[in-house]
């Protein structure tokens, strides 16, 4: 009993860590390694101890929401630009033009989020699938993809939703006549990025539709047998806003944290997770925006119209 | 100084009394069993003494101390009443050996090692376990079991004992050596012992005086002789099986029903009674014969053996008839 | 029974501790999360718009559809489990001591698989192109992503509850019941349905409830499975509205709160089934069914032992042993594609592996220990000192069972990062202990409860009578002999925190992993294999804990 009460004392004490002090609070989506290297660096650079909370999109908005009766977060950064849109439509986001941003392209920044990177969307083929490699979106229509596409879920990943509404915006009717096609054509739709990378892995399925590039560009540097494909009928960017909310009670710091992401350091690391980078003056390690041709939409006129886009979506998957 | 006195005890649960207005006094060093059907509450009585459960109303007052008082808000509660108290079923502690059993209530009173030491080996001495001491409990008989909880309650040399059906989960032999044993310590202690039981043997192995209970009352007390020898009403009578219970008309009283010791019966051909016998035991070196007498069943004893169909005549000794109300 | 002191001193007091570590534990974020569900926007502390929200999620179609899926699959789980586990459990009954103690370990293994890792290691074992596939040429994809599929694959890691639950009761229970039903000249299937059946059901009815609330909770399988086939239940729905764009908090609290009313309801069924059955077994039938001497019965014994344990623990076991020992996921089974480097990634200098599981293992540790202990209070608050409020108790105790680990979350966040609590736990681990505490407890006070009831009450009242208090009972006497079935509640707490994902990941405090959100991010974003690695490493360690803790807890207790 007593060995017991002991333990349980030193277990306590061992967790018990000292809440954090006066340091500047950030909350990141994924990849890790940027994110930490973000904080690292700024912490070296300017003194200000960065306490980083990383995750997925999802649970960095819940947790913001969830602690709103007493706000802990400065600075977010998103991998949906629609957290964006609707932070700041809610008029929750701090105005700022870091003087860093200015190479950044003007539909990617507005007065209070900017881009502190971006991913396209691809197709990823799985090279030891005996099929052909596609080119184009419309492609993965034909008989010989059947049961071999998979897609991420738009309700489930904000890169995917992009996606769809940027062909919708592009090509109308046309878009939508696609997925249908893609369902017919037996087209999984499941979950998040990960479900529909993973299938295409693990060579249960062969190409994925909709793929967040750099990803998929990180596994074939770690030797998976895959290809990632720009499809040559255009794809959308899924841009990663990075914002300072107006709770936060230190914007000063806030304010240096962006420019730093936004510097000429900040954006190399950026660039070295296989991201593009926000600036268009700093070299990519990967395709850049000179080789991607990229579809551009109205992404607020998008975010209003997501619910109903969503719904279509999965009344068609439906079928 | 240390008798035991119970004033207006009262107690139910929910819509049930299971005691009501019990008054009840036990002089020290004397041995009274409370002696009852099930669900006549004096296992509630006996756990109110104890401190396991609380009256309603009353008082317990017990070692020259008052346990309870409920209308100056006086509970003792059990741990500080330095009883003995022995379960129905041992209440051994499962995972301590025999010694540590009896050691138990000992360390709660912070004796020094040494002393703990000395007066475990005396009671285990007492019941005869020394030589079981560093047993775990589930090695013994029922029998050593009863012995070691009945070591344990005594261990902390109290002055009031309490026991729960101590023999009942005995065989026959051994309630009744058990039994004398219990006697015999209790006695040279000079212990105030109260016993609770549905058990009219084991009361009448244990007694000095028995407390007969019905429905939450104290129906009759007294010395077993004078309790079993003067039942007040029927229902005592037949509870105790204190004799056989015949219609007055018979011996030409007015009281409905009378108890005729079981020894004033005896067969007799110069007898008044006829009967036929129906079934016959031989039962500690006599014969147990019932008979029917005029659409009544007696209970005989003889020293010749008699046939089931015999007819036989009866004489009984009109001084041992009594008359019973109820 | 009427055991109540009501004028002790001490009584009073533990009721009340009990009473106020529940609340704080699991009843402040309850709270939070149905006054959310009222308050949509109480998480600015305004109390503006009550009920707005409520209607609009109750009447949406959606929720029906999952209401009825989540019933579904929890009755299919629940009676699959069940019936695995008992037909195991009459055989255990009838076992060696030894051969017995070598089966349960072997089926404590399901408990140390996280139940996304076994969903991903069935996958990789049966779907196109699968691990089956590359062995022997065929696949079983169609019904792996299938409604059968989903309950197999839950049931397979679940059903150990009901077994252990059953063998247990059946081992109190003993053979006499049945030798004297035999006697009476009842056959073996007769003695089965008209003796054995009805006493072993109280334990298996609530162990049966547990497993029918965590499969209403049970979110991991739902959504790596159920997405494949448009399988929605109640718990992916609500994480659904926590996770994905636009974010609906309120929206996800309605939901939960209907989760709380499904558990209530199951909760109430078991009661009342309990309250029917539920019988006092003899003291003296402890006599435990002597091991069985026909060959062969002892062969087909193993034989199903064998067949349950290579389907339940080696087949999913295997399968995350592969993809750890595995270069690419697109190599496959092949031997040019075995390496070390998924090893290497997790144990690489400044990896953030290591540190993940010791944060896991520290928490595990603490939550094991103190979930013991409070389930130990409240227990003995549960069964010795009943009164009057002991029903609510009692459900404040099974309640986390049926929560979202999410919502547990959201709840703690909403009542722990108020501005006036002069300390919180928030942002620091201890809001992690604190979520598995609220989670875990259910275990060891569920444990606890049915173990003491077991226990006569002449041994407390023995020890106050001797001149012990209520602490002295419950330290001399009952802790001692419960102390084994606290051990084992400690250990599934253990496992099942090691692996704790979704409050992991909404809780954890800027800078810190678990392994659980380690392995998450590398399936996230970064390798599967890596992650298929970490998880075989813990659950390792985790076995290698339970077995140590197991063996010294053995030393201690006989």
């Amino acid at each position: 009993m007593k060995t017991v009460i002991v333990a349980t004392t030193l277990a306590l004490g061992l967790l018990s860590q000292a809440a954090f002090a006066d340091t500047l609070v950030v909350y990141s989506a994924g990849p890790k390694p940027l994110a930490m290297g973000l904080a690292k660096e700024f912490e070296a650079k300017t003194g200000i101890k960065v306490d980083m909370f990383q995750s997925t999109a999802g649970k960095i908005m819940a947790r913001y929401q969830a602690e709103k009766a007493n706000p802990q977060v400065d600075v977010m950064i998103s991998a949906a630009w629609g957290d964006a849109i609707t932070l700041d439509q809610a008029g929750e986001l701090a105005a700022y033009a870091s003087p860093e941003s200015a190479n950044v392209p003007a539909f990617l920044k507005t007065p209070t989020y900017v881009a502190q990177g971006a991913a396209a969307l691809t197709m990823v083929y799985n090279t030891k699938s005996k099929m052909p490699a596609p080119t184009s979106w419309a492609d993965l229509t034909k008989p010989e993809y059947r049961d071999q596409v998979t897609m991420p879920d738009p309700a489930s990943s904000g890169s995917a939703l992009t996606l769809m509404q940027g062909l919708v915006t592009k090509n109308g009717d046309a878009a939508w006549d696609l997925f249908a096609k893609l369902n017919a054509n037996g087209m999984l739709v499941a979950g998040a990025n990960a479900a529909a990378l993973n299938p295409v892995l693990q060579g249960e399925r062969s190409v994925v539709f909709g793929a967040v590039d750099y990803i998929a560009m990180g596994q074939k540097a770690k030797g998976e047998s895959i290809e990632v494909i720009y499809p040559t009928d255009g794809t959308v960017l899924a841009p990663r806003p990075i914002m300072i909310l107006k709770s936060s009670k230190r914007q000063d710091a806030a304010k240096q944290f962006v420019d730093f992401v936004m510097s000429d350091a900040g954006q190399k690391l950026v660039a070295n997770v296989l991201l593009l980078p926000g600036r268009t003056d700093i070299p990519a390690k990967r395709p850049g925006f000179s080789e991607l041709s990229i579809i551009e939409f109205d992404e607020v006129a998008g975010a209003a119209n997501a619910a109903a886009d969503k719904a279509k979506f999965a009344t068609i998957m439906a079928k | 100084m240390n008798s035991l006195n119970l004033h207006g005890i009262q107690k139910s649960f929910g819509q049930t009394d299971v005691l009501v207005d019990v008054d009840l006094t036990v002089e020290a060093g004397t041995f009274v069993t409370l002696l009852g059907p099930s669900g006549c509450g004096k296992t509630t009585l006996l756990r109110i003494i104890a401190g396991l459960d609380a009256p309603d109303s009353g008082t317990v007052h017990g070692r020259g101390m008052t346990f309870v008082d409920t209308q100056a808000g006086i509970f003792i509660p059990p741990q500080a009443r330095e009883l003995g108290y022995v379960f129905q079923d041992y209440g051994l502690w499962p995972h301590l050996t025999v010694a540590e059993n009896v050691a138990f209530p000992l360390q709660m009173r912070a004796m020094a090692k040494a002393d703990i030491r000395e007066r475990v080996t005396e009671v285990l001495g007492a019941v005869q376990l020394l030589n079981h001491a560093d047993k775990r409990p589930e090695k013994l008989s029922g029998g050593q079991k009863q012995r070691v909880s009945i070591a344990r309650a005594l261990a902390g040399k109290p002055s009031l004992m309490l026991f729960d059906e101590p023999l009942s989960n005995l065989d026959a032999n051994l309630r009744e050596e058990l039994g004398y044993e219990i006697r015999r310590l209790t006695r040279e202690l000079g212990l105030t012992c109260i016993n609770v039981t549905h058990d009219r043997r084991e009361a009448q192995l244990l007694s000095d005086s028995i407390a007969l209970m019905k429905d939450g009352r104290i129906h009759q007390v007294g010395p077993p002789d004078t309790l079993f020898q003067n039942p007040i009403d029927v229902w005592a009578a037949t509870f105790l099986d204190a004799g056989n219970l015949l219609p007055g008309a018979l011996f030409g009283l007015d009281t409905p029903t009378v108890l005729v010791g079981r020894s004033a019966a005896t067969v007799d051909p110069t007898g008044t009674l006829h009967g036929l016998v129906t079934a016959t035991l031989y039962i500690d070196d006599r014969y147990e014969s019932l008979i029917q007498v005029e659409g009544h069943q007696l209970k005989v004893f003889t020293a010749t053996r008699l046939n089931p169909g015999d007819s036989v005549c009866l004489r009984i000794d009109t001084r041992s008839v009594r008359s019973l109300s109820g | 029974m009427y055991h109540r002191l009501n004028k002790s001193r001490l009584a009073p007091a533990l009721w009340f501790t009990s009473l106020v570590t529940l609340v704080i534990i699991v009843g402040l974020p309850m709270i939070a999360i149905i006054l959310f569900a009222v308050f949509p926007k109480i998480n600015e502390l305004s109390l503006t718009a009550p009920f707005s929200l409520l209607i609009p999620n109750l009447t949406d179609p959606r929720l029906s559809g999952a209401i009825a899926n989540s019933l579904m699959l929890s009755a299919s789980v629940t009676a699959v489990a069940a019936l695995t586990a008992l037909p195991l459990s009459l055989l255990r009954a009838r076992m060696s001591k030894r051969q017995g103690q070598f089966w349960d370990v072997c089926f404590l293994i399901p408990f140390l698989i996280p139940p996304y890792i076994g969903s991903l290691a069935w996958m990789q074992l049966l779907q196109r192109n699968g691990f089956i596939e590359q062995l022997f040429g065929f696949h079983a994809g169609a019904m792996l992503y299938s409604f059968t599929g989903i309950t197999l694959v839950m049931a397979l890691n679940l059903f150990p509850l009901i077994y252990f639950s059953a063998s247990r009761s059946l081992m109190v229970i003993g053979s006499r019941y049945g030798d004297i039903a035999r006697v009476c000249g009842a056959n073996p299937l007769s003695t089965f349905f008209r003796i054995d059946l009805p006493l072993v059901l109280p334990a298996l009815v609530s162990s049966g409830l547990i497993v029918f609330i965590l499969t209403i909770e049970e979110f991991g399988t739902p959504e790596i499975l159920g997405r494949r086939f448009g399988f929605e239940v109640m718990v992916t729905a609500v994480h659904d509205k926590f996770t994905n764009w636009p974010v609906d908090l309120a929206g996800a609290s309605v939901l939960c709160c209907v989760l709380i009313l499904l558990a209530f309801l199951a909760y109430r069924g078991q009661q009342m089934i309990v309250a029917v059955y539920q019988t006092q077994v003899d003291a003296n039938g402890f006599a435990t069914a002597e091991p069985s001497t026909s060959v062969l019965l002892r062969l087909s014994t193993v034989g199903v032992f064998a067949l349950v344990a290579i389907i339940a623990v080696a087949l999913p076991l295997a399968s995350v042993t592969a993809s750890a020992f595995m270069d690419t996921m697109s190599g496959g089974l092949d031997r040019d594609n075995f390496s070390l480097r998924n090893m290497q990634t997790v144990f690489a200098p400044g990896s953030d592996a290591i540190n993940a599981i010791l944060t896991s293992l520290s928490l595990a540790i603490a939550a094991a220990l103190l979930t013991a202990l409070i389930g130990f209070l409240v227990a003995f608050t549960l069964v010795r000192l009943p009164s009057r409020g002991t029903a609510m108790l009692d459900f404040l105790s099974i309640l986390p069972n049926s929560i979202p680990g999410m919502a547990v979350a959201v709840g703690l966040i909403l009542t722990w990062n108020l501005p006036f609590w002069p300390v919180t736990p928030y942002n620091t681990l201890l809001i992690l202990l604190l979520a598995y505490l609220c989670l875990m407890l259910p275990y060891p006070i569920r444990m606890l409860t049915t173990a003491l009831r077991q226990l006569p009450t002449s041994l407390d009242h023995a020890a106050y009578v001797a001149g012990a208090n209520e602490i002295t009972v419950i330290r001399r006497i009952l802790a001692p002999l419960l102390a084994p079935v606290a051990f084992a509640a400690g250990f599934i707490v253990f496992a099942i925190s090691t692996r704790e994902l979704v409050t992991s990941l909404m809780l954890s405090p800027p800078g810190v992993e678990t392994v659980a959100t380690f392995v998450f991010r590398q399936f996230d974003q970064g390798s599967m294999n890596v992650g298929m690695a970490m998880s075989l490493l813990t659950i390792l360690l985790s076995a290698v804990v339970i077995g140590a803790g197991q063996r010294l807890a053995g030393r201690t207790f006989r």
